[in-house]
């Protein structure tokens, strides 16, 4: 019998244990529309929604040990998780409510960050995470090390960067710059006035409108370069490769040998010429054709 | 020494300006690293060049003219491409000839007499905005050499940092690292063998830029909030 109640006693004890190593928290504070907002969170992941309350509401998931901290006025705030074990931090669920309009700054190490509908600007740093942007921020700087990028919706100013992950943008923006090492870039959307997209050896896909007074920079080593756009678009091409092949499918000009013996080079316009779009390549071939 | 540190070292290496003890550790580095032998081999093959080169070369008094009114010429050709393509090329060869040594010139010179001071002066040179490119090969060898003490240093103080990142993220920092230098020894191969082109100086500057950047990204985030 006393063996029987000491395995039970054994089993609830084991059964407990996971949850006993988490610890539910749920915060509230009070944040104008437009104040500010910091949250660092080292491992796990930051879950952000904007919604129309000048409340910030808080749910945290930690690990025994771990503290989460969180202070601040109505104009501007800070929550942060303290590990119990900084050398080797355990993972952190955080989600978050924030007034819609909020300046947003968010640093992690590899915990994932998820925005959602938030207006204001947003500063966003990962380690080895991904960071998902979904809605219209004011403006959006994004950074990467070895983690995805991806955006959805518009911004008038956009700052995306990554080393080894790859950048996915769906929207409109009135001036972008997008930059990798090697991980890809893709855009596909809306209108843009000035986009500057850069990789070492990623491959780059675009697939958006121009306006006409805009300026597009392409840049890459060895990468690919895919620009798509539409059939009535007023631009004017130039696209310079060291050693590799042009593709025009959007006028009748051919590409010309290289000035300096090697590659190819193109000067081309479609409709009355206008957006003034550079593509430079060192090995890297380009393809510019017309939106499917 | 750190592969970035023997890389900053590599131009006094080949010219004989090492001291005998710094001398032995960056020879080993070299039988051992294909990029920094790549590299020493380049500057030799630089070296070699500019060595056949006169100290000074005086322009003829209508070089310049000359030059504008190529550069006229390509620009009102380039409208025209590709009906009348051919008549133009014996001026802007001509033109391309004289930039050239002009160039090599000039970077002769400034290699000639540059001030064993030029080290401890050199950081005072700002980085230039990413909009703007050197506009010749001498002023952005002013600049590489700027973007090397830059990397240099952030690749120290990341080494020092190395505890905070994971494993995983070095090795793909490594891997990142490893492709924007390949693509620099790329191009700068390219460009020893065609000084005067401006868009592998353009290419060049970009990715000392990304390198410069991504070292500084990485240094940032991993000090903390």
């Amino acid at each position: 019998m006393k063996l029987r109640a000491l395995i039970s006693l054994v089993a609830a004890l084991g059964l407990a244990t996971p949850l006993a190593a988490q610890k539910k928290v749920e915060r509230r504070l009070a944040l104008g529309m437009e104040g500010a907002l910091r949250v660092h969170n080292m491992v796990g992941s930051v879950i952000i929604h904007g919604w129309n309350k000048d409340t910030v509401l808080v749910r945290a998931v930690l690990a025994d040990g771990d503290e989460f901290h969180m202070g601040g006025t109505y104009t501007g705030a800070k929550m942060f998780v303290e590990s119990s074990n900084d050398r080797n931090p355990k993972a952190t669920r955080l989600e978050i409510w924030v007034p819609a309009r909020v300046r947003l700054w968010v640093k992690t190490a590899t915990a994932n960050i998820d925005v959602t509908g938030v207006s204001g600007g947003l500063d966003l740093y990962v380690v080895s995470g991904t960071i998902d942007v979904r809605g219209n921020p004011r403006e959006l700087n994004a950074e990467a090390i070895d983690g995805d990028i991806h955006v959805s919706g518009s911004s008038p100013w956009i700052r995306v960067k990554s080393a080894t992950g790859a950048i996915t943008f769906r929207g409109a923006s009135a001036d972008a710059a997008l930059s990798t090492v090697s991980g890809s870039i893709k855009v596909e959307g809306g209108l843009f006035e000035r986009a500057k997209i850069e990789t070492v050896t990623g491959n780059i896909t675009f697939a958006g409108q121009l306006d006409r007074s805009g300026a597009f920079d392409f840049d890459t080593h060895a990468g690919t370069v895919d620009i798509a756009v539409p059939d009535k678009t007023n631009a004017s091409f130039s696209v310079v490769t060291i050693a590799g092949r042009i593709d025009n499918r959007v006028s009748r000009t051919r590409a010309l040998a290289g000035r300096f013996g090697r590659g190819e080079e193109l000067t081309t316009e479609t409709g009355a010429g206008g957006a003034k779009v550079n593509v430079r390549t060192f090995k890297g071939p380009v393809t510019i054709r017309h939106s499917p | 020494m750190t592969h970035d540190v023997i890389r900053h070292l590599l131009d006094d290496y080949v010219t004989g300006e090492l001291t005998e003890d710094a001398r032995a550790p960056v020879a080993e580095h070299i039988d051992g690293c294909e990029l920094c032998s790549a590299e020493v081999e380049s500057l030799k093959e630089i070296l070699a060049r500019a060595s056949e080169l006169p100290r000074s070369i005086d322009p003829p008094a209508t070089a310049w003219s000359n030059i504008r009114h190529a550069i006229e010429h390509d620009a009102e050709v380039l409208r025209r491409v590709p009906a009348a393509k051919t008549w133009w090329r014996p001026f802007t060869a001509a033109a391309a000839v004289l930039l050239v040594a002009a160039v090599s010139s000039s970077a002769t010179y400034l290699y000639v007499t540059r001030d064993p001071g030029y080290h401890v002066l050199a950081p005072k040179i700002a980085i230039r905005p990413a909009a703007e490119t050197p506009a010749s090969l001498a002023a952005f060898t002013v600049e590489e050499n700027n973007y090397l003490r830059t990397a240099s240093i952030l690749q120290e103080l990341l080494d020092s940092q190395q505890g905070e990142l994971a494993p995983e993220t070095i090795a793909q920092l490594k891997a990142s690292l490893r492709t924007i230098d390949e693509a620099i020894l790329e191009a700068r191969n390219a460009l020893a063998r065609d000084p005067a082109n401006k868009i592998l100086i353009e290419m060049l500057s970009a990715s000392y830029r990304q390198k410069v950047d991504l070292l500084r990204r990485t240094t940032e985030m991993t000090r903390g909030s």
